[in-house]
């Protein structure tokens, strides 16, 4: 059996485990994540190992790995309020857990540094996604960069004219889009949604149209994929994105690098795929505003 | 055109396994195009453009895996999907030994190797301390190998690793060989039951290499940094790699390898030796103290004594005769063809302890020796000052690498350095060490003998024979092999010595006679 102890996690998800009588099952397993799914909510929540960075619905425990542990999908999960555990193949205690709350800082009175993310991602982004791969691609890979690319300027040029039933209509078609756990359409629209919900920012107004679009997806993307849109346009991510909004509002270069490099390696191409969607939702705040 | 289609239901794939998985699939012998996605309609859609979406694809949900391969023949499908779900099947498909995978971010290359424990860090000094704090935060032991990272750092770093009970190696750590596999500069030693500690990169590897040689074997070899016996950091490390060995089941026997410590550390050092219940050789080179030592520990005041000790203590026998001593024919041999005025020695060394150890067995016959990395102040050489009397030059170190790859990679500096060590006339002797193993310079030696001969024909130039003393340090199982080598050097007229220890020795006999 993995026996492992909780570290921080998002304070909800703390509270509610403390309250005792979670049931859950497992729905998905991974090397250092396990997703579960709730038997009375049908919401997911995660169970992350050490380095994994705080999130959502997410408890960070001090385990390795989940490599060989014996969760298996389909697990029942019970918590009494002290112990979280997965029939005989993990026991996490919840006595350390130190709760988290994703806080996206308020819009600065300056600019955002758009430029330096477009460099960002220039230099170090992964290729794959929506950051176009090496030429030449075989032609599955090469027919969807051209739809991601199409869907993704369509929606961006929808939106800075203002045009919300368009943009509605371009945003269906990037979710669901891309070869991922997270397809690089989804990844898109966390940035792009992570930007509008800042408070105060210039593109504010563009929440209820990214809301509605997230909220009638549900049957076009993955749990694992909507779970993650579903929270961002909330403002609530993942502590390396939201680390890394608050180092470009305050200008600080070195959070910057340090958050932006972090957020950069999240899944294949993921990180990429949601600095770019930042990035538009950066790029349309500055139109807004001159 | 054959395509072969899959649906896996409720399967979820991390996106870093996904990608790797379609990039395999695409070079498969006779796959036109091969790929792994989510069964959304968005995926589909892109799928029904190509004329690709199949029944069973079409039927395929969110939370499903579609496998798609597309074949130059339909014989090759079935065989080419069966690989493309081995490959799924095994995640991430096992990088070959020469396989290489890039990661942009310490965070991604965690993410997507799950099972490793131990990180390698060489960045800008500028960087290290964050990266490896980072590491420690996710629970990696870590070898640190850049260097110029501030001492509060080293000492934060070692408290943290301390703490989580994991291995700080480093800053300035080059060499370590855990569980058998050799990181930064090491070489190709045998496995054996006798531990390293050391605080010298350099030194380390050369009692590794001589336990090698006299038939003995390394279990594990834990560098800590150069400063971990120093003062401030007080030796943090060092202790805690004297208690991992002892609790180590493959080690039997414990040797510490390091420069003169710090008086403090040093006792400390000591102390813990004697505490422990394994046999510990301790070889501080130019250590003075003549206290006797304690039950348990062996003092050595040269490398090739501590390995001989070593070996000894761990009941292993050599597989080829070691001369304890130099064959000092060699020097008597040398000093009859040398000049009345050729008296001083010149070491010109790529490894900072071997040049230390060279430059404290001189030291214990001659006052006049200088050097870059002399405690004597008044002894002291600035890297570009030219030699006097007896200099032993450590070329690896701060003062001539600013801005330059290190000597064992790259021989430039070296070079331009014998040049003018063969110009003066009271030069008798240049020692030179050549560091084979893992991240050294492919063929050291090759890449001087140009400059060996040329430095030798400008000495017979002007009438004087100039003796060059050479010590390959490596193994017969390092690329290039040492007996490789040193039938190089030998055809070039370089005199050879068997070990660093014996580098030092044969130097300061061939001018023992008219020297100050």
């Amino acid at each position: 059996m993995l026996r492992a102890e909780a570290v921080s996690g998002d304070a909800g998800l703390v509270s509610r485990l403390h309250a005792g009588g979670f049931r859950a099952r497992v729905h998905s397993v991974f090397q250092r994540v396990v997703n579960l799914e709730c038997a009375t909510t049908g919401r997911l929540y995660t169970l992350a190992c050490a380095g994994v960075d705080n999130a959502p619905s997410t408890l960070v425990l001090d385990a390795r790995t989940f490599g060989n542990s014996g969760v298996r999908p389909g697990a029942r999960v019970e918590c009494d309020g002290r112990t979280l555990v997965s029939e005989s193949a993990l026991a996490v205690s919840l006595a350390r857990a130190k709760p988290w709350v994703a806080t996206l800082p308020e819009w600065p009175s300056g600019d955002m540094p758009v430029l330096w993310l477009r460099e960002l991602i220039d230099r170090c982004g992964t290729r794959g996604g929506i950051k176009r791969g090496p030429a030449p691609e075989p032609p599955y890979e090469a027919h969807l960069t051209r739809r991601i690319g199409d869907a993704t300027s369509s929606l961006k040029a929808a939106l800075q004219a203002g045009e919300l039933s368009a943009a509605y209509e371009h945003g269906t078609r990037l979710i669901g889009l891309g070869r991922g756990l997270t397809p690089a359409g989804d990844d898109y629209l966390v940035g792009l949604s992570t930007i509008c919900s800042v408070p105060g920012s210039p593109v504010g107004r563009l929440r209820p149209v990214m809301a509605r679009l997230v909220r009638d997806s549900a049957d076009r993307t993955n749990d694992i994929s909507h779970a993650a849109m579903a929270h961002a346009i909330e403002g609530r991510v993942r502590e390396s994105i939201a680390e890394l909004v608050d180092a470009m509002a305050r200008d600080d270069d070195a959070g910057m690098q340090r958050w932006g490099e972090q957020v950069i390696g999240i899944g294949a191409t993921s990180g990429t795929d949601i600095l770019a969607g930042m990035l538009a939702g950066l790029e349309l705040s500055e139109a807004e505003r001159n | 055109m054959p395509i072969r289609t899959l649906v896996k239901k409720n399967t979820y794939v991390d996106s870093v396994s996904l990608m790797t998985v379609s990039s395999r699939a695409n070079e498969l012998v006779g796959v036109h195009q091969a790929f792994a996605a989510m069964g959304t309609p968005m995926n589909k859609e892109v799928l029904r453009d190509l004329s690709l979406l199949t029944e069973d694809l079409e039927q395929a949900d969110t939370g499903d895996l579609m496998l798609v391969i597309d074949t130059a023949d339909a014989e090759r499908s079935d065989g080419a999907l069966e690989e493309l779900e081995a490959l799924l099947e095994h995640k991430r498909p096992a990088a070959g030994p020469h396989e290489e995978t890039t990661y942009k971010t310490f965070s991604s290359a965690v993410a997507a190797n799950a099972e490793a424990n131990l990180a390698v860090i060489s960045v800008n000094g500028a960087y290290a301390a964050r990266e490896a704090r980072q590491a420690l935060e996710a629970g990696l032991h870590v070898l640190l190998f850049s260097d110029n990272v501030a001492i509060e750092d080293e000492l934060a770093l070692k408290r943290l690793a301390h703490d989580k009970g994991l291995l700080m190696m480093g800053p300035d750590c080059g060499t370590a060989i855990i569980n058998g596999v050799a990181l930064c500069f090491a070489n190709a030693v045998r496995r054996g039951n006798i531990a390293l500690a050391g605080a010298s990169g350099t030194g380390s590897q050369e009692v590794s290499v001589r336990i090698d040689a006299l038939g003995g074997g390394i279990s594990q070899l834990i560098g800590t940094g150069g400063r971990d016996l120093s003062e401030e950091v007080g030796g943090l490390m060092m202790l805690d790699a004297m208690r991992a060995l002892e609790a180590d089941p493959d080690t039997a026997v414990v040797v510490l390898v390091s420069k003169p410590p710090a008086a403090s550390v040093e006792a400390a050092m000591i102390a813990e030796a004697a505490r422990m219940e394994k046999p510990v050789v301790v070889c501080f080179l130019g250590r003075s103290d003549a206290a006797p030592a304690p039950p348990g520990v062996t003092f050595t005041h040269t490398t090739d004594a501590a390995a001989r000790a070593a070996t000894r203590l761990a009941g292993a026998s050599g597989d080829r005769p070691q001369p304890p001593e130099p064959d000092l024919a060699i020097a008597e041999a040398a000093r009859t063809r040398l000049h009345r005025e050729q008296r001083y020695i010149r070491g010109l060394f790529c490894g900072g302890t071997l040049c230390d150890e060279a430059m404290y067995l001189a030291l214990e016959r001659h006052a006049d020796v200088y050097s870059n990395i002399q405690k004597d102040p008044d002894r002291r050489l600035a890297a570009q000052a030219p030699s006097r009397a007896h200099t032993f030059l450590d070329l690896g170190d701060d003062d001539f690498t600013n801005g330059r790859p290190h000597p064992m990679i790259d021989p430039s500096t070296r070079i331009a350095r014998l040049r003018q060590e063969a110009e003066d006339p009271e030069v008798a002797v240049i020692a030179m060490d050549f560091i084979l193993g893992y991240g050294s310079h492919d063929d050291p030696v090759g890449a001087m003998l140009p400059a060996i001969a040329d430095a030798r024909e400008r000495a017979a130039a002007r009438g004087r024979h100039l003796e060059i003393l050479g010590y390959v340090l490596g193994t017969e199982r390092d690329r290039p092999r040492i007996g490789e080598q040193i039938d190089k050097l030998r055809e070039a007229g370089v005199s050879i010595a068997e070990s660093s220890t014996h580098l030092g020795l044969l130097a300061r006999e061939l001018v023992a006679e008219g020297s100050a």
